[in-house]
Order: C-alpha cells, then structure tokens, then sequence
C-alpha cells in the first residue's frame, strides 16, 4: 500500500495485488451534492454525465467505443461526498483507461444540446427513483432528518432543480471542483506503484489550480414524521437516527451494532419481524457514514394494516439493543465480531472493493489504512466500546426520523405509532444515563 | 490460436458411488472458497398447483433441520461470516456460501444439513407463506419486476416456463406439509444434484466432506418429463400510474447450448450492452429519451429470448419503440462494420476474463457449465469461439430474430389512451 502527491496536489494511493490479472482503477473527486449551492442542486450529477459526453480530443460515442473496447466495466456515480470514477479492466489495459480519465478531466467539452439532452436523461432517472418505493423512502427521510442542509439533499436533484441547470453553471462549477488538491486516484491489483504514479503523472500533471474551502459546516439531525401517499402494495419505511461520520472513532462499533440489530440471518430485527412473527420479508439495519455526519437507518416493507406492529417491534428492538435493557451478548458479540472479519478479508479479493476502501479512507482521513489494522480494530473492539457506542445512539433515541410511503394510512394508524414511540422514548429517559468512559 | 496466456484452470469431477457429481477447481492465489448445492430443476417443472414451489422449498430449507433450529443455522452462517445465499430460477435452484477456506468443513456440514433435512414444522409453513406473501407485494411495486413478469408470463403462452417464480397468491397458500416433504424427496435426488467448489480448496477434501454427508442420499427424479415451450409473441398494454413508463421488446433467440450462441452474444452486445452499444448511443446519448436502456439475453434449455427494455415517459415512448425498431431493421440489411464487430468482441472477451476472476463466479460457472453443457470449456476456447463469430453470422441471425410477427411487446405504466398494433412492429 503506497501513497504519492504529485506536483500539482493530486494524490495517488496504490495496493499492489500480485497474483491478480486485474486492476481497479477510481478517480475521486472531493465533491459530492453537498458541494452545490441550493440553486446548483444536481450540477455535481449532471456533471457526473456530462464528462462523458465529449472532450475537445473525443465525440462521446469515441469514449463510449474506448470504454467498451476495455471489455470489464467503466462507470461513475456520484454521492453526498463525493464523485467517483471507476473501472475494472485487465491490467493491460492500464494506461488506456488512465488517458481515457485525464481526457475527461482536463478536455470536457459540455456541448450545449448534449448538455439538454442528459437533463432530461435524468429527468428519467428521477422519474426512476421515484416508481422505487423503498429508495424513494430512504432519500425523502435524510432530507427531512438534515433540512435545509445541502447533506439532504437528493444527489440528483428535482425536476425543477435539473430543468434550471445550464451549460455555465456546469463548467463554473467544473472549474471550481475538478482541481487536483480535490482528486484522488486510488488502485489494486496488478501494478507497481512508480510505474502507475508516472502514468498518472502523465495523463494529470497538466491539471491546475487550488481546492475550494467547503463552508457547509455539519448538519443537525432533526426528529420528524412524515407520511408518503404512494400507489403501491406494501407500505415501506425508513427510520432514522443520528450517528457519528466516517472518522468517528466508534465507526466499527456503530457497524457493529447495525450488524446486530438488522445486519443477516441471525440479527434481532430478522429474527424477531421475519422469522418469529411472519410479517415481513425485507428488513435490514445499515450504517452510512459522511464526512461529517451519520445516520443509523432501520428499512424495510410490511403489509399496510401490520405497519403499527412492525414500527413498534422494530424500535423497541433498537432501544433494547441500545438502552442497555438487552444490550449485545458475549454471543453476537463474537458472531458479529467474525462476521465483520470475515467480510474484510472475503472483501480483499476483490480489486474494486479494495479501491474503493482506498479512495474512501484517502478522502475522508487523509491516509489509507492498511488492511491488517482494520482487521486489529475489528478484532479488538470490546464489549465497552459497544456499549459506549450504544449509550450514544440510547441519548438520541428521541431525534428518530421517519418516513413512511404506501397506500394513505388511518389517523388511528398514524396516532397508534406516535405513541408507540413517545412511550419508548419516556422509558429509555426514565432509565438514566448509561455511562460511558 | 489466440492463446490469453491465461493458466490452465485446475478443475476436477468426480461422482459419489451414488452419482452426485463432485466437481471442484483449485485457485491457489486465494483465500476464499465459494461452494455451493446446485438442484437442477427449478420453476418450470413444477405442475398446476405446485407452481412456486422450488421457491418456497428454498425458503423452508433456512427455517431449521431435524437437528437445528432456524436460529442454530443462522448463527451458525453468521459467525464464519458467510452469506448464506439462495436462489430460485426457472431451471435451477442454488444454495451457495462464500466463507475463508478455514470454515469450509463447518460451512459445508451446514448447508448440506440444511438441504438433506429439513424440518418442514406446520407453524413454520405458514410463517412463511406470509413472508413469500409480502415479497411478492414487493416485487409487484417494482415495476422493472413486474414489467418482466408481465412480458415473461405471456410470451411463452400457457407453458410452465412462464410461470412465475414466486408462485400465486392462491398457490402459495395451498401449500402444505406432505406436499412439501413429497416435493423434496422427489426432487433433491443425487441425479439432480451437483455440488461445485472453487478456491483455496483441495479436491479430496471436499470429496470426503461431501460423501459424508451425500454419500446415503438414494432416489430418482420423478418429474413429469419437461417439455418445449413454444413462444407467442403478444402485445401487452397496462395502465398503471407510475412515473415513467416501462417497455420491454422481445423476440424468441437460440437456446442455451446452441452452437449459434457466440453470434447472439455478439448480436445482444451490439445491439444494447454497453455503453457503445446502438440504443444506448441512439436513444440515450443522441436523443436523451431514456436513462435506462438495454437489451438482454435470456436462455433456457431449449428455448429463450432477447429483448430490449427501457424506462421513458409516455410522450417519448412511440419514438423509442420507433428507433429500437429502425436499429432492428438496420442490423437485418446492412452488413456490420468490421470496427463495430472488433469492438463488441473485445468487449465481450473482456467481459468473460473478468467475470472469472472471483471465487464465487467460478464455483456458478463449473454449476451451469456442467447442468447446460455436460463438459468444461477452457477460457482460450470460449474466447475462440467469440473471435470465429463473422459479420455475415450476425447479420442471419438478426434477419432470423427481428421479425414483425415474431415481436413480443409489454408496456407498463399510465398509458393514457395508448394504441399500438402489430402494423406498428414492422422493422
């Protein structure tokens, strides 16, 4: 594992894999939706697209050819924190894939009717989003739980917001962005670290100019209800609550937690709303973790007239888990602990992952981190932390964002759930404080 | 020859005395060690009101054995931080886990407990039919999934390979213990078993892990005898209120062990894999009238399909259909560019490379090679047959497949007053 910063500040983090005939290869730029302006809101997106539609060297359908020829896979996306872009090719194809990114980042073109065209080729892609009633759930309960921050955002904007956009918002935009301070190129497999930092030198030295400051400053996570009328079946929920950022200390413990509650087969919220009462068949607890905040959600879908049950089962669960009434036993304690290890080195095969863990640890904390040290971490975590972490989680049990999306829901519904959790959270409240060292 | 380079992958098969195939190959550079219980028979077997049981069965199997409890076998998983994974198609039935080489005895004694003996509890039963219950409310507010099972449950008309996975709500219901317990003694036979494994493995272990716990496995597959689906092409219209509007646009393509599969790879890639791909260029990036636009290869034993599918709105919908029609139409009469046939070969060959790099993909690989093909191809020979595909192969193919009368089409979504006729697939 090696990391170089070249002349102009971009920086190059590699992992040398020697037995494997492949390469993952990411582009990161430090800048994600939360770097918009509200008037902005889906440029870092649409951006994103518009990269690969032409430079002042390649038409679009020459990159859309180039890409192909690779054979393996080439794509981006674009997140809260960041933007990404990644391929995974034989490693013979190193050199083509990295002219292929300094192209795009230093030559974009952004022709004027192609910049219309992909507006409404997202316009598709919310429209998309929006027959999904589990992600259209997900995305409206991080907006109601960060309002007014930018980290609330949808990544790719509204209708209305993507209609505005124009061609000179997205090359001021670029140009304030793509500078090499904010860039990280990150990859494994096949490679030796000088040989790929020439190259990358090669394709990027010409790129110029200084990071920008991001003002945003952390967002406040706010409690809330909120009911979603949807034509569907089911009724689908998203319950969330505040949790620590990427470089939180107790990271590993909150995924931990997450595992235990709702993670696989074994965990509570599977148990408990699959297995023993039949009333669901999709129900997961997941961590995310952003630069400077986090949220702990609690998803799934039930049948409307169970969703009271289901809600109260599932946040009863969280609060035994975390308020110290069945706090993680010596048992999930060693099972999740496996778990999480086993996933990290299954992980390592894989060039991709081992990028993308790359890139992530080189933007949010400045510095990979070799595999053996999560590994230590991992194996190391005791049951104080958990319990420190969960003390955590028990103090803010009352700022739990929900959003519910189906057929429209019985006042009686809706009242029945609100007192469901206004109970828990006086309970949670009268047992104290759990300490934490 | 075009040799890769690539080594000689180390695969070995051997039967257990009752004729289950053991079939294991060696990745010393790993690991991991992918295996898996391949049952070779899935939803396009099953008769009248056992449709959805291959399904609920693979779901029946986590819920315990004579001597676990649901819980053992989920604590058993998760502590060597395996993803038990399961799944349930129209041919097959998998259960496979991806676990570090050291927890490959005990995975293994797991999943083959599971799949030996299961418990079948009544109270489970039932448990589970309100799970299948709500997957399948599920899947029907995904309109991609349901738009599939729209075009897929017509285009075969009324045979067994149309019918949905998951079952009804009515079939489900109806099942039963006996039935249950019927079904797997019937079906989970050495004769219809394989067991694959790729990784960090030694064949003779995994030999003898799997004798013992196969080796007394005794009975024939009693299925009635599969029979040939014959497609009939349709033109599905259903109003739905959705935010796009889904399409799916098919014709019926070569099986899955046809010689002619190379050339409807290549047909497939050009057409829409890919981001060179003619739809994706021609409906995405030169017109934006979708985000999501593609075409896909669906193969069966003896029959199976290719189709394109987009989501668009309901304005831009007659313009798609018209271009996926007018690339139909230009694949039929003009010869291929050499360029464009290079391209799709490179991708293609890239495509395959890549794909077997993991354990896990192997291990699926040595499972459908052996259940389709009976024998192993080498890379260089699969990477071969890509490389002898010709222009004028694709062009037969495409004037075979992309015929007015041959077209099947479903759409999904509000359709406000939408007419299309057959007159409107001429291509």
């Amino acid at each position: 594992m090696r990391q170089s910063t070249l002349d102009n500040g971009l920086r190059v983090v590699t992992e040398a894999v020697p037995h494997a005939r492949s390469l993952a290869i990411g582009a990161v730029v430090n800048c994600g939706s939360r770097h918009e302006e509200p008037a902005e809101s889906g440029l870092a997106h649409l951006c994103e697209h518009m990269l690969f539609h032409g430079t002042s060297t390649r038409s679009a359908i020459e990159i859309g050819r180039h890409i192909d020829l690779a054979g393996g896979s080439i794509g981006a996306f674009t997140t809260r924190d960041y933007t990404c872009y990644h391929a995974c090719v034989l490693a013979d194809y190193r050199y083509f894939i990295l002219d292929l990114l300094g192209d795009l980042f230093l030559n974009p073109a952004f022709p004027e009717e192609a910049v219309e065209r992909e507006k409404q080729a997202v316009q598709h892609e919310i429209a998309m989003g929006r027959d999904r009633p589990s992600q259209l759930v997900h995305e409206r309960m991080k907006q109601s739980a960060w309002p007014g921050h930018p980290l609330g955002r949808p990544v790719a904007g509204s209708p209305g917001s993507v209609e505005r956009l124009s061609r000179a918002g997205l090359i001021d935009f670029f140009g304030r962005h793509y500078r090499p301070g904010n860039i990280v190129i990150a990859a494994a497999g096949q490679l030796d670290h000088d040989d790929f930092t020439a190259q990358v030198h090669d394709a990027f030295w010409r790129l110029t100019g200084a990071a920008p400051k991001n003002e945003s400053g952390p967002p406040r996570f706010t409690a809330g209800f909120k009911v979603v009328e949807l034509p569907s079946s089911q009724s689908y929920f998203s319950l969330g609550f505040p949790a620590g950022p990427f470089g939180h200390p107790d990271r590993i413990a909150t995924h931990l937690l997450a595992h235990v509650l709702g993670g696989g087969l074994s965990s509570r919220l599977y148990r408990a709303l699959r297995e023993d009462a039949g009333w669901v068949y999709d129900i997961e607890a997941d961590y995310q973790a952003y630069r400077d905040a986090g949220a702990l959600t609690i998803e799934g879908s039930t049948a409307p007239e169970l969703l009271p049950r289901v809600f109260a089962t599932a946040l009863r669960e969280f609060a035994d888990l975390v308020a110290g009434r069945r706090p993680t036993d010596a048992g999930e304690l060693a099972r999740a602990r496996t778990h999480l290890l086993s996933r990290h080195h299954l992980g390592s095969e894989d060039m991709y992952t081992r990028m993308s863990r790359l890139a992530t640890q080189e933007l949010y904390l400045g510095h990979p981190v070799p595999a053996t040290e999560v590994a230590d971490q991992i194996q190391s975590l005791t049951g104080d932390q958990l319990a420190c972490d969960a003390a955590r989680f028990a103090a803010s049990l009352h700022l739990l964002n929900t959003v519910i999306g189906g057929p429209a829901l019985e006042a009686d519904a809706i009242h029945e759930m609100a007192s469901s959790a206004d109970e828990l959270f006086e309970q949670v409240k009268s047992t104290g404080e759990v300490s934490c060292h | 020859m075009s040799s890769t380079g690539a080594p000689a992958r180390d695969i070995t098969t051997s039967l257990l005395p009752n004729g289950l195939p053991v079939i294991t190959e060696c990745m010393p550079h790993v690991r991991s060690v992918s295996v898996g219980v391949w049952i070779g028979s899935g939803s396009r077997r099953e008769t009248g009101s056992e449709n959805g049981i291959s399904h609920f069965l693979e779901h029946m199997l986590f819920k315990g054995t004579e001597t676990r409890t649901a819980e053992d076998i989920a604590r058993s998983v998760d502590s060597i931080g395996g993803n038990l994974d399961a799944f349930t198609t129209r041919e097959l039935v998998s259960f496979n886990t991806k676990i570090l080489d050291e927890h490959l005895p005990r995975a293994f004694e797991v999943l083959s407990d599971m799949v030996l003996n299961p418990a079948f509890r009544e109270d489970d039963i039932e448990k589970e039919k309100g799970v299948i219950l709500e997957e399948l409310k599920m899947e029907v507010d995904n309109p991609e999934y349901q738009l599939h099972e729209l075009f897929s449950s017509r285009f075969w008309g009324n045979h067994a390979l149309g019918k949905p996975i998951l079952g009804t709500r009515g079939t489900i219901r109806g099942f039963h213990q006996t039935m249950l317990r019927d079904y797997h003694r019937r079906v989970y036979v050495p004769g219809n078993l394989v067991i694959t494994a790729a990784g960090h493995l030694k064949h003779d272990e995994l030999y003898a892990l799997a004798a013992e716990q196969f080796g007394g496995l005794r009975g024939d597959l009693r299925l009635a005898p599969e029979t040939q689906p014959a497609p009939k092409p349709e033109i599905i219209l259903k109003n739905k209120r959705l935010a796009q509007v889904h399409v799916c646009l098919g014709v019926p393509s070569v099986p899955m062990a046809h010689e002619g599969r190379f050339a409807c790879y290549v047909l497939n890639t050009i057409l829409g894999a890919g981001m060179s791909s003619r739809l994706f260029q021609n409906i995405r990036e030169r017109e934006g009238l979708a985000y999501s636009i593609f075409s896909e290869l669906n193969l069966f034993r003896d029959a199976g399909w290719l189709a394109v599918y987009a989501g668009t709105s309901r304005e831009s919908l007659p313009r798609v259909i018209e271009l996926t029609l007018a690339e139909f139409r230009d694949l039929k009469e003009n010869a291929l560019p050499e360029e464009e046939l290079r391209r799709a070969k490179d991708h293609l060959k890239g495509s395959l490379m890549l794909g077997l790099e993991s354990s896990s993909s192997r291990m699926a690989n040595l499972a459908r090679q052996h259940m389709y093909f009976g024998r192993f191809f080498s890379l260089d020979e699969m990477l071969e047959s890509i490389e002898r595909v010709s222009a004028d192969e694709v062009m037969e193919m495409a004037c075979e497949f992309f015929q007015r009368d041959r077209i099947a089409l479903t759409v999904l979504g509000k359709l406000d007053g939408l007419r299309i006729g057959r007159e409107d697939l001429a291509c």
